[in-house]
């Protein structure tokens, strides 16, 4: 039950954030995949450091707070593939290549780092 | 209705939703395909694709888009766990596994995301 509520928590309060972030991003005439871009790489580095913690420290609420609820909720994937696809019907495919191919090679590798440096830390 | 109170509740629906079907489809098994995030993702992709096509078609209020598209499919979808679980994947040695659900991940979600659109039913003044 605690888990489930702090699930629905963390996964309002993610998805607010970045509708905000949106809503920034927007304001300030920055095409909207760029903020979804942010908004995926600062969530895969923070998930991968959360896990580490989480390996070492096991606190299931905490994990469904921050990580299930609000990086789940605050990163996203759909939005990300339907700018992808709308990116290609605008025939713009240098951009749709470089924001797949940046969000996933950054993406992946920064949580890879937050996950070993924090591990190295807590163990050391 | 404000549309931060429709975010914050379709987001706490989105990610519920998503934890149920991690709970369906427990990921323990080392090297094992993630299949709750996957499934989350290309169905959300699909459904936002379908969303989107619909406001534009049908003309529905910036609320429910909102609600739905940013609050519920946003919080549904993940792309946070996708890269913790192919970092895992990659560490624990199912390389193939990785690679296959990375690429398979992006290329499945843009496909469903662009059919969605496709399967909507046109608009009856359109027809007339």
């Amino acid at each position: 039950m605690l888990n489930t509520l702090a699930v629905a928590l963390g996964g309002s309060i993610g998805a607010l954030l970045r509708y905000q972030v949106g809503v920034l991003v927007t304001r300030r005439g920055i095409p909207a995949y760029k903020g979804t871009f942010f908004i995926n790489i600062v969530g895969a580095l923070l998930i991968g450091i959360l896990a580490a913690i989480h390996q070492r420290y096991d606190i299931a609420a905490g994990y469904a707070l921050t990580v299930t609820g609000f990086l789940g909720g605050f990163t996203t994937f759909s939005t990300f593939a339907v700018q992808l696809v709308s990116l290609l019907r605008e025939r713009q495919f240098k951009t749709a290549v470089q924001v797949g191919g940046f969000t996933i090679l950054l993406g992946i590798p920064l949580a890879a780092i937050g996950f070993l440096a924090v591990q190295a830390i807590l163990e050391s | 209705m404000n549309v931060r109170m429709a975010i914050v509740i379709g987001g706490a629906l989105g990610a519920l939703s998503r934890y149920g079907l991690s709970r369906l489809f427990p990921y323990h098994l080392h090297g094992a395909w993630p299949w709750a995030t996957f499934i989350c993702n290309i169905t959300g992709s699909f459904a936002l694709g379908l969303l989107f096509a619909a406001v534009v078609r049908y003309g529905l209020s910036s609320i429910w888009r909102e609600a739905i598209g940013t609050g519920f499919i946003g919080a549904y979808t993940t792309f946070s766990a996708f890269s913790l679980e192919v970092f895992q994947l990659f560490r624990d040695g199912a390389i193939g596994v990785a690679l296959m659900y990375s690429a398979g991940s992006m290329l499945m979600a843009a496909v469903a995301a662009a059919v969605g659109p496709v399967l909507l039913p046109p608009r009856m003044k359109e027809e007339a």
